[in-house]
């Protein structure tokens, strides 16, 4: 694929375009407390930064001329860091020209398409300056099944419950699927709050493409009957067959049983809904003939493939086009998706991932986490278009976007150390990390805390005023609860601090 | 498992007149002595409530088959090739690609589901159901395409279909017997047989959908899809 650089002048001119008439630290375009005052839904998509994604890598980066360690840090040229400061405390990198153009191997891999768009982080800055929102956070884990797991509940802040948990117990009630997790590892595992309904936990989807099927127990397959005599079929079952059997009637109170009829009763709100038509975006063509199967395709299908086309053969865009149609339809109020650790062609055959996703870093840091960043903004800046175009509430004019909140969860940072002057290294895990939450409900503009730029750690921020708070760090439940905040969610008698400087 | 352990102290009293949670037993023992001899048995049988069976809460010990020995199972059942169960769209297995993860399988490759699902969820009910439903109208469909070869609907046709005939009752307890390893009591032959009514208000071809839909039932019942 061409590289279709543009020059360092034009990204910098972007940036700082973005913000026009905002001045730093303040609230863009809207109220952001706006979000508390109503019944309707958000929605929350989360969106995993397998392997270790590391801010400094992206939205925090650091000059080498700005610290005294530069040359054994991981730290950028001055030419590689986007900045616009008059603007946006936010900064992005754009790796030059030289080191792409001189390299397209991420060690012995080879990948040429990551260098597509070396500004798309610039390019993604710009379109969402005002609701963009750079937190620092410190980890407790290492392990990456641990952290993933704690990216998503704060470290079990809130007895355990994941963020998708919480969106989905507040929310949930008018969605048929309120949570869905099409992650991987410790992201799609479950919480660990029993409190939360089970109507709050999510439903796992494997294969995005042929989830739909799963949602109707016997359209699609030639040769069934009717709807009307299945349903028939299921009540012989449900109030004859099973009311004479005493496998049944001795372990009726068993809680799997009882959550098995709960299941096959909410089943039928699934199947009335027709989300086997809704979702499905596998095209009605020859190698995958719907209508021989009475099947159709969702009205949204071309939309969502023309913005993922690689949704086939790339999980990632499978996921994603899948995840707006939840989203769309209503289906559900918190999504999540996110990159496996299998290496991943597209489908020109070029490699878009790394094996292991950011976790590559170990073997070459800086080109798996450009490449990764471009791979995960990529994906955001597409079904942020998508839900911009979308309607929510015909009546005020909101659109889904307007209602949302992407969240990249990641499971750590980097460990900040390179060989001297060296821009090919590898890297480790370190607790010492932050993360990008993008929403209109959060305080845009804004990086949270900031960066030693003598050690490239990151440091803390004061929870009401968002001050930088040098000497201090966040915890994944400071994060955890400016999140929910953002989101409306009331947290009051959960012991979460609260975060007004991430809510704005 | 419970009703393993209730043989084991004695409440062995079961209905009388049937063998239906006999054979169910043997497997049961069998899964029971592997999880006493693990020290996994969390059975608590108490004695006051003496002998009657039916009275005995089993909460906690039954397990949803999963998609794996649920496939195997249906698969023996209507004598079919395991891989030929079910493909969605004709294309893609069930048991073990489409819907492994929520059959409750682990997917260590894609998924990083080093472990299967604890619980069920709402779109495991489905899969059960498609998979079921998928298996049926391939039995039905080859039994009557092939009477001298019919695994379970033998010795009839869409013409000569009649629920209450020695056909149709010997059909019903083939099919309980392949699936659930027990003869079906007197009320489930008449349930099934009565459903006939329903069908054929509403089918073209009543016999054919009438068989694959009591397959249908008797295959997603509760006792078929848990052990």
């Amino acid at each position: 694929m061409k590289s279709k650089t543009i020059s360092r002048r034009t990204a910098l001119k972007l940036l700082a375009s973005s913000a026009a008439g905002g001045a730093v630290g303040m609230p863009l375009l809207r109220s952001r407390n706006a979000h508390a005052q109503d019944n309707k839904p958000y929605f929350l998509i989360t969106l995993t930064c397998t392997g270790g994604a590391s801010m400094i890598d992206a939205f925090m980066p650091v000059r080498s001329s700005e610290s005294a360690n530069g040359a054994t840090l991981n730290t950028f040229e001055d030419d590689e860091v986007i900045e616009a400061p008059t603007v946006t405390p936010i900064k992005a990198v754009r790796l030059r020209d030289s080191l792409l153009s001189n390299s397209s191997f991420v060690g012995a891999i080879p990948f040429t398409p990551y260098h597509a768009n070396p500004n798309l982080m610039a390019e993604f800055a710009a379109r969402n300056l005002a609701d963009m929102q750079v937190v620092t956070y410190t980890g407790t884990s290492v392990n990456h099944t641990i952290a993933q797991k704690r990216a998503l509940t704060g470290n079990a802040a809130w007895r355990g419950r994941t963020l998708a948990e919480a969106v989905a117990a507040t929310y949930g009630d008018g969605f048929t699927l309120p949570n869905v997790n099409m992650g991987f590892m410790g992201y799609i595992e479950n919480g660990s709050d029993d409190t939360i309904p089970p109507r709050a936990k999510h439903e796992t989807v494997q294969v995005p493409y042929t989830y739909p099927l799963a949602l109707d127990g016997a359209r699609g397959i030639q040769g069934a009957p009717s709807k009307s005599l299945v349903d028939k079929a299921r009540a012989l079952r449900n109030t004859k067959l099973e009311a004479s059997s005493k496998f049944v009637a001795d372990r009726q109170m068993d809680a799997r049983i009882q959550r098995w009829i709960r299941q096959r009763d909410e089943a039928m709100a699934v199947e009335n809904a027709d989300l086997i038509t809704k979702l499905q975006y596998l095209p009605d063509d020859a190698s995958v003939p719907l209508g021989q199967y009475g099947l159709l395709e969702s009205p949204e299908g071309a939309a969502v493939r023309a913005a993922f086309p690689d949704w086939l053969v790339d999980p990632l865009e499978g996921q994603a086009a899948l995840a707006f149609l939840l989203l769309k339809y209503q289906v559900s109020c918190a999504v999540t998706i996110g990159p496996n650790f299998n290496i991943q062609l597209n489908s020109a055959s070029q490699f878009v991932q790394t094996p292991l996703a950011y976790d590559n870093s170990h073997s070459a840091h800086r080109y798996t986490q450009a490449g990764m960043w471009h791979r995960m903004i990529s994906i955001a800046d597409r079904l942020i278009a998508l839900l911009k175009a979308e309607v929510f509430d015909p009546a005020s004019g909101e659109t889904f976007w307007d209602r949302s909140l992407i969240y990249f969860a990641t499971e750590f940072g980097r460990t900040k150390e390179r060989p001297s002057g060296a821009t090919s290294f590898g890297s480790s895990h370190d607790l010492n990390n932050g993360a990008l939450i993008v929403s209109p409900l959060v305080n845009g503009n804004q990086v949270l805390g900031g960066v030693y730029p003598d050690t490239c750690l990151t440091y803390g921020f004061d929870r009401v005023t968002g001050a930088a708070a040098p000497g201090t760090t966040m915890s994944e439940a400071d994060i955890f609860a400016g999140l929910l905040q953002s989101l409306g969610i009331d947290t009051s008698g959960s012991s979460l601090p609260d975060m007004p400087a991430m809510t704005g | 498992m419970g009703l393993a352990l209730m043989a084991a102290v004695g409440c062995s009293n079961d209905s009388p007149g049937t063998d239906r949670a006999n054979n169910q037993n043997n497997q049961n023992n069998q899964n029971n002595q592997n999880n006493s001899n693990n020290g996994n048995n969390q059975n608590n049988i108490d004695p006051d409530m003496g002998g009657d069976c039916g009275t005995v809460e089993f909460a906690g010990t039954v397990n949803f088959k999963r998609g794996t020995r649920l496939g195997n199972d249906y698969a023996q059942a209507l004598g079919l090739p395991a891989n030929e169960l079910c493909r969605e769209l004709g294309q893609f297995d069930c048991i073990s690609f489409v819907h492994r993860v929520p059959m409750g399988d682990p997917e260590p490759y894609v998924s990083g589901m080093y472990e299967p699902l604890k619980d069920t969820s709402v779109s495991t009910t489905l899969i059960t159901e498609r998979v079921a439903m998928s298996g049926c109208i391939q039995r039905v469909d080859r039994d009557l395409a092939d009477p001298p070869n019919a695994v379970i609907f033998k010795d009839w046709s869409e013409a000569t279909m009649d629920p209450a005939s020695t056909e149709a009752s010997v059909a019903i307890n083939t099919l309980y017997q392949r699936m659930l390893l027990r003869s079906p009591e007197a009320e489930e032959v008449a349930a099934i047989q009565e459903f006939y009514t329903e069908v054929s208000a509403e089918s073209d071809q009543p016999g054919r959908d009438w068989a694959v839909l009591s397959c249908f039932s008797v295959l997603t019942s509760m006792e078929a899809v848990f052990y």
